[in-house]
């Protein structure tokens, strides 16, 4: 996997790049959807079961395939006032890490993500999964965003001032 | 906005039932459908000799013909004794694709990728941090209704 920061950060940037254009992408709902980015990643409580001597890993794996994040997404999104808004949310977090788990290195099997419907695993070897430049440069593009979207938002009051 | 909770936990049940039948047809079907013979397969009496196999582990050994990895599959430790030169230190995380011998050997590495330990525990240490800022900045905008068994927008 890339870290948890790569995948928060990467959820943060699409929907606060989106923002710029669409106010449905505020902060509360991008929130949503950097929480939705861990939800595949149900499966590695595992590590912390196994600190007790529980094993899962015959039950866990499961979460990490899209369909199985999809219905979580669908089940927490019951706990929020507007559910489909908050649904689509978290889906947008599951995809994009979906999308960034494709870019690893496998070694053996890759991804299922077409389950239930097709068994064929996906890997694209572009990045090693312990890579902390990954998310150095990740983090650093956030800062970046973040900073540039406090820029124009700053440069709009200003404007509206002016004009009253 | 007006909340309907009874609805709300009829289709989180129907989600439940659904995910309860996706993971059984899963963890039925998955065995089958496994490009590389499984753990259990290996640790059945049908030991696949002379294929290819997927295995990982944390490096405990190393000697001058190969090194030995040990993974724990439910609750039962086994110990694999990979012939070649070890790529790795002790305590390292291996994954291997290779050809099995007899005795849980590992004959010859197709492909190998190994996570150093001190790189594993920093992965560990900054998603955890990670996680705690996220649980943070959640609760910065949302906050749980008890009364309507909901999180609302502060």
């Amino acid at each position: 996997m890339p870290d948890w920061i790569v995948h928060i950060c990467i959820a943060y940037l699409v929907c606060r790049i989106l923002y710029f254009k669409y106010p449905l992408f505020g902060p509360q709902n991008t929130i949503l959807a950097m929480i939705g980015s861990l939800l595949p990643d149900i499966f590695k409580l595992q590590i912390i079961f196994s600190q007790f001597g529980i094993d899962l890993i015959d039950f866990l794996p499961f979460f990490h395939i899209p369909v199985a994040s999809f219905i979580v997404a669908g089940i927490i999104s019951q706990f929020f006032e507007n559910k489909r808004i908050a649904f689509s949310f978290l889906v947008i977090g599951v995809i994009s890490h979906f999308v960034m788990d494709s870019l690893l290195i496998s070694v053996g099997e890759g991804l299922y993500l077409f389950f239930p419907f097709s068994w064929q695993t996906f890997h694209l070897d572009l990045i090693s999964p312990d890579d902390y430049w990954i998310t150095l440069v990740i983090l650093l593009l956030t800062f970046l965003v973040y900073f540039l979207g406090l820029w124009i938002k700053k440069k709009h009051q200003n404007i509206q001032l002016i004009e009253k | 906005m007006k909340i309907n909770i009874s609805s709300r936990i009829f289709i989180i049940i129907i989600l439940l039932i659904s995910l309860f039948a996706l993971s059984s047809y899963y963890s039925f079907e998955h065995e089958k459908n496994l490009e590389y013979p499984s753990y259990e397969t290996i640790l059945s009496s049908d030991y696949p000799i002379n294929k290819v196999v997927y295995v990982e582990g944390s490096v405990i050994k190393i000697n001058s013909d190969g090194y030995y990895i040990i993974h724990n599959y439910n609750n039962h430790e086994i110990i694999f004794n990979v012939l070649g030169q070890s790529p790795a230190g002790l305590g390292d995380h291996v994954s291997i694709l290779g050809v099995l011998g007899p005795s849980y050997q590992i004959l010859s590495v197709k492909e190998i990728r190994v996570i150093f330990d001190w790189k594993y525990k920093f992965l560990l240490l900054r998603s955890f941090l990670a996680l705690t800022f996220l649980l943070i900045i959640f609760l910065h905008y949302w906050k749980f209704k008890l009364k309507k068994l909901t999180f609302e927008g502060r």
